[in-house]
């Protein structure tokens, strides 16, 4: 409702215009650049991407979106330096972009920089628990750093809400077998397989997991 | 050098481009005139220095003439109105600009049917902000797609004069604005406009109107609002029922007078106030005053100021108890659009007792001129008069209550509950891209529905693309994983938000 000076109300043509409009038109330009830039990056276009991200920078400049484009586009160039810096800027920005930590960790991760990536996933899934990229980040990072609890905690919490996500079943297996929590990794391995019989590099390890278990097993039943 | 053939091609058309000291991008405006590919144009630039204002290049084009003249946006639209000579007028000012294609869809429309003598198009409200570089365009919305709806028009503003063109000659019959109505001048013309004619919708995006994101205007002032309401165009009107209101209370009058001035504020349709009063001091600016003894019963006042009354319909309002505004309009409508032809509609103040009613000015006469001995409501009844009070489907804005309605099941997630509603609302009522539009918007938030909404949203663009309906369709084929389709919609959406009046061609 418009309101006279005087505070009489008349409608205005805002209270009819179909669900919120006006309200979406404040963002509607920067939408636009921000879904052309992604579709851009998608369909490996950089060039053309970098330039919609930077105008949507010139239109937004404090939300974190468009850094993170930028950021990105600057990772798939090759530029580490150039993408620290975005990233960087989108995180000071929205200090709750998940991506903007995500995408600092894998710059650190391409520079081998193990601990300060595997700090950068943690926080990005501290704000994301969904964010599989982190996660396998996560994931591959640990694998560099032979330290596992902290993946283990996030997988699980991950396949909680993730049930049949069989790469992330795998991961799991995997590190439950170089925990050697044998009993779990076979646990894992067998959920995987039910879900893709075909997939032979879990029976593979499966019947690896299952010989480290098998004299355990031989044992407990001699003592019982 | 342009070929005089082309010039002349087709009707001649007046734009009327009203220029005040406070509008920035006059130049864009004028520069969008000039650019229409319709070019048998007289272009009048009217405004207190327009001549210092407008670029020297442009006041060199033969087709611009300067109407300098002072006052508010009321004289300049008059002024220029009677200076105008083309077959039809439209209107520009210094916050609006048109596609190149704006007077020729509107011409066309006109040209092609003997039925309407005025036409509106659909124009986008362009909402900037001040940037480093000028003006940052954020978004380009509808201003309000909708078919024409005469009632709407006298309650708001939804109809935006840019987007208007009408025959030179209904500009006579509308009558000499009000200065008092300010900045609603517009909206004052185009209420009158409306009482000799109903305004052919033509639903296509040709113009823009610019909207700063934060407005640093405070919105029409009371006294503008009132200037607008009272405003009366010279009767008769062929498309508009007139409304006499007749206040006639018993004593002395001042509780009458009181009443008026309430009804006065929240009344959008056109009406003449008649106060039956012993004194004319009593009487409210701009009511009639009929005189009548301080001892005379309210029948007798009610009489008497019937015969003065001039309306095709006549609310005689209770002797004791106040009406709003609202359940005279709900009457009134009930009356216009629903009743049959014995039918008035009861006007009941809250605690019963008294009464008054809407009813025909013939039907009031006929019933007093039969039966001059009885009672008033006795004289209706007996003259066959069924009177009963206004039912709630009769209420005016159906449309936009059930709009309310879908647009809050989708609030509260029900999303296609809402689409639902919104495409039966789409059959009953019409402006199908519209409503096709708010759908597929609706079944997109859903997230199980994407195909259905993808079909809707190409329909839409396929008749009518605007940037929200192009932005909608490139999401939902980006979900689909056809983002090359996607990214063709969005390059189209971005061009239409990067033109401007200097850009040479169509937006889209």
């Amino acid at each position: 409702m418009a309101t006279g000076k005087e505070g009489t109300t008349v409608l205005s043509v805002r209270d009819l215009q179909a669900g919120g409009d006006a309200r979406a038109g404040r963002t509607q330009h920067f939408d636009v650049l921000m879904e052309l830039g992604d579709c851009h990056a998608a369909l490996g276009e950089l060039d053309q991407a970098v330039e919609c991200y930077l105008e949507a920078v010139e239109l937004e400049p404090r939300r974190a979106g468009p850094h993170v484009g930028l950021g990105i586009a600057a990772l798939q160039a090759g530029q580490l330096d150039d993408a620290e810096y975005w990233f960087a800027a989108a995180a000071r920005h929205e200090p709750d972009c998940a991506e903007a930590y995500g995408g600092l960790a894998i710059v650190h991760q391409q520079r081998e920089d193990f601990a300060a990536a595997f700090d950068m996933h943690l926080k990005c899934l501290e704000l994301d628990t969904d964010n599989l990229v982190a996660l396998l980040g996560l994931f591959q990072t640990s694998c560099q750093m032979g330290s596992f609890a902290k993946v283990i905690q996030y997988l699980d919490l991950y396949l909680q809400r993730h049930p049949g996500d069989t790469s992330v079943l795998f991961c799991l297996a995997t590190l439950y077998a170089r925990e050697g929590r044998f009993e779990n990794a076979r646990g894992c391995l067998r959920s995987v397989l039910a879900l893709e019989p075909t997939k032979h590099e879990a029976r593979d390890m499966l019947r690896q997991v299952e010989e480290h278990i098998r004299p355990t097993e031989a044992l407990d039943a001699l003592s019982a | 050098m342009m070929d005089v053939r082309d010039i002349q091609a087709g009707p001649l058309v007046s734009v009327v481009l009203t220029v005040r000291p406070t509008d920035g991008a006059a130049a864009g405006a004028l520069r969008s005139a000039l650019a229409q590919d319709h070019r048998n144009l007289e272009v009048l630039l009217a405004g207190e220095d327009v001549v210092r204002r407008a670029q020297p290049s442009e006041l060199g084009d033969s087709r611009v003439r300067a109407v300098p003249c002072g006052g508010g946006q009321a004289a300049l639209l008059d002024e220029a109105a009677r200076q105008a000579q083309g077959r039809y007028v439209c209107y520009l000012d210094g916050e609006s600009a048109w596609h190149p294609h704006h007077v020729r869809t509107l011409v066309e429309a006109l040209e092609a049917t003997t039925e309407f003598v005025a036409a509106y198009a659909d124009v986008y409200d362009t909402i900037w902000r001040a940037g480093p570089n000028g003006r940052q365009v954020l978004g380009k919305v509808d201003h309000c797609r909708r078919s024409f709806d005469r009632l709407l028009l006298l309650h708001c503003d939804y109809i935006p004069l840019p987007a208007v063109m009408h025959r030179r000659e209904l500009r006579k019959r509308t009558g000499a604005l009000s200065e008092a109505s300010g900045r609603l001048a517009s909206w004052e013309l185009l209420r009158r406009v409306a009482c000799f004619t109903d305004l052919l919708h033509v639903p296509r995006v040709t113009g823009e109107v610019c909207v700063p994101e934060e407005s640093p205007d405070a919105g029409p002032t009371d006294a503008e609002l009132a200037a607008v309401r009272r405003s009366r165009p010279p009767r008769p009107w062929p498309k508009m029922k007139d409304l006499s209101i007749l206040l006639a209370a018993e004593g002395p009058g001042l509780d009458a007078a009181a009443d008026a001035a309430g009804l006065r504020e929240g009344l959008y349709v056109p009406f003449q106030l008649y106060l039956a009063a012993p004194e004319a001091a009593e009487a409210p600016e701009g009511a009639v005053h009929v005189p009548v003894g301080p001892d005379w019963p309210w029948d007798a006042r009610v009489d008497k100021a019937l015969r003065c009354c001039e309306g095709d319909a006549v609310a005689v309002l209770p002797a004791r108890g106040r009406i709003s505004a609202e359940q005279v309009t709900a009457a009134f409508h009930a009356l216009v659009a629903h009743a049959e032809a014995d039918e008035g509609l009861l006007l009941c103040p809250p605690g019963g007792g008294a009464w008054g009613a809407v009813l025909w000015r013939q039907q009031w006469l006929r019933a007093r001129n039969n039966w001059p001995a009885l009672p008033l409501r006795r004289a209706l009844e007996a003259d066959g008069v069924r009177l009963r009070p206004p039912r709630p489907e009769e209420r005016p804005f159906a449309f936009e209550r059930a709009f309310g309605a879908a647009r809050a099941a989708e609030e509260e997630g029900c999303f296609r509950q809402a689409a639902g509603r919104y495409e039966a609302l789409a059959g009953e009522h019409g402006d199908a891209d519209g409503l096709a539009e708010a759908a597929a918007e609706s079944l997109s938030r859903e997230g199980r529905s994407d195909p259905e909404a993808l079909g809707l949203c190409r329909r839409v663009n396929a008749a009518r693309p605007t940037v929200a309906t192009l932005l909608l369709e490139a999401r939902l084929r980006k979900r689909a994983h056809r983002t090359a389709e996607a990214r063709d919609l969005l390059l189209r959406a971005r061009r239409v938000l990067q033109w401007r009046p200097e850009r040479k061609g169509p937006p889209c």
